[in-house]
């Protein structure tokens, strides 16, 4: 039992670092690769948890939805990839407006952002 | 008995995790995230799930890293005429912000507290779906639990699925320019590439074949042997090869939705002939199991390499027309 929990709280903490690097990361690409690590957090717990319960014959459900979720995952990555390159074509930028106001400073200077 | 190899995998994915989302340089980030999924694909072999780790090798590590490469190939192309400043931007780690930091400690604390609650709450975890599947695994059609789960007990998500796959294709076809733009690329026929992709090619085919058929009573299945396949028009790609289906002619967009269409003329069939949605006759299911996962081989390997090739850097000077809008191979 004590190897699963582990792979429980592993799965946690890729959601965690995948979602803090969604919010705080402004170039699309990076958000890209935080959702999908973001992503696997989440099957790690399913298959973990289907784990738990089956020892050698674990839960098939939550290894069908996993499976599901990589496929989907895959998918709306190749779309959001196409988006950003769009996005790039059309602004120039590999940000969105909104992120970019916030860079009025050189971020290899040292200053403190003014916001 | 194998906890410390587990902590060990466990303490691995997190760092490379954690580098492949704020690593300082992107290229690196996303060569991280392709070891990440490699690793991922180790530990779903120790939590029992087979499929799970040929799915995330192929696809999650493989097919995402590489469309990550290209991405990225596309945007340093774009980059070079450009300021400097647009190269800090991916370099950039924004995390000196107060914010920032802030948020961080929020996630973190979030996370420690989930990872708490679903320990508390797993043990209690009842078991009758895996009761379920179990008692009616003899009338599935398959002898297989994933698979009867997939392709018969929850037959209407996989359904879905390749739904979403052709949505997803026919968004990059849509989103995709007919750009004039041409760089200046590298012509280059890898000998050692394409060499090995002329002795490799054949085992894909066969193993791939392989995975279909065993999906029925062992790991493996459509998704797998999609994966694989695709993979292997990818490296027909990439190493120059003449074979050419073009997306933007019929049997290449055939292709692609053919494993929908069979799906949805089942569909159609089954409640026209008086059964439930998605409903197989009784005894019959596996027949019908094979078919559809015929179907959804082929087209999973259309649109996995599909993604791949619409995702090319942009048009390069005289390699033929292998990347041009439109073309696969």
């Amino acid at each position: 039992m004590n190897q699963v929990a582990v792979y429980i709280i592993t799965g946690c903490v890729m959601f965690v670092m995948g979602f803090a690097g969604l919010v705080i990361q402004k170039h699309l690409l990076r958000k890209v690769l935080a959702l999908n690590i973001m992503g696997s957090g989440v099957f790690m717990v399913l298959t973990a948890v289907a784990h738990w319960t089956g020892g050698s014959r674990p839960d098939p459900v939550p290894h069908a939805l996993v499976l599901t979720g990589i496929v989907v995952a895959v998918s709306a990555s190749a779309f959001g990839m196409m988006l950003i390159r769009r996005v790039f074509e059309e602004t120039g930028k590999s940000e969105l407006p909104g992120d970019d106001e916030d860079r009025i400073y050189d971020p290899d200077s040292g200053d403190k952002e003014i916001q | 008995m194998l906890l410390p190899f587990d902590l060990l995998l466990s303490l691995l994915l997190i760092t490379t995790g954690w580098a492949a989302v704020f690593s300082r340089d992107l290229f690196r980030a996303v060569i991280l995230f392709i070891i990440f999924g490699l690793l991922l694909s180790i530990a779903w072999i120790r939590l029992e799930a087979p499929d799970i780790a040929l799915a995330e090798a192929a696809i999650g590590a493989g097919l995402t890293g590489a469309l990550l490469l290209n991405t990225i190939a596309f945007l340093r192309s774009r980059e070079v005429a450009k300021a400097a400043s647009v190269l800090h931007q991916t370099h950039h780690v924004a995390l000196r912000r107060i914010t920032d930091q802030v948020l961080l400690v929020i996630s973190i604390s979030t996370g420690i507290i989930m990872a708490f609650l679903l320990l508390s709450v797993v043990k209690s975890k009842p078991d009758d779906l895996k009761i379920l599947v179990e008692s009616h695994l003899h009338e599935s059609g398959v002898t297989y639990p994933v698979t009867a789960v997939l392709l018969n007990f929850r037959g209407y998500d996989t359904f879905l699925e390749i739904g979403v796959l052709v949505l997803a294709v026919i968004g990059l076809l849509s989103l995709k320019r007919t750009n004039s733009e041409v760089i200046a690329g590298l012509e280059h026929r890898d000998s050692i590439l394409s060499g090995f992709t002329r002795f490799i090619i054949p085992f894909i085919i066969i193993i791939a074949g392989y995975l279909l058929w065993s999906g029925t009573k062992a790991p493996g299945g459509a998704f797998q042997a999609g994966a694989v396949l695709g993979a292997g028009v990818v490296l027909l790609s990439l190493s120059g090869s003449p074979v050419r289906i073009k997306l933007s002619r019929a049997i290449g967009r055939l292709l692609l939705v053919f494993g929908f269409f069979v799906f949805l003329a089942y569909a159609f069939g089954a409640l026209l002939g008086g059964l439930r949605l998605l409903e197989y006759p009784a005894g019959q299911a596996g027949i019908f199991i094979i078919i559809i996962e015929i179907a959804l081989t082929l087209s999973i390997a259309s649109i996995l390499a599909g993604l791949f090739v619409l995702s090319s850097p942009g048009d390069f000077i005289g390699s033929g027309s292998s990347y041009e809008n439109g073309e696969g191979s």
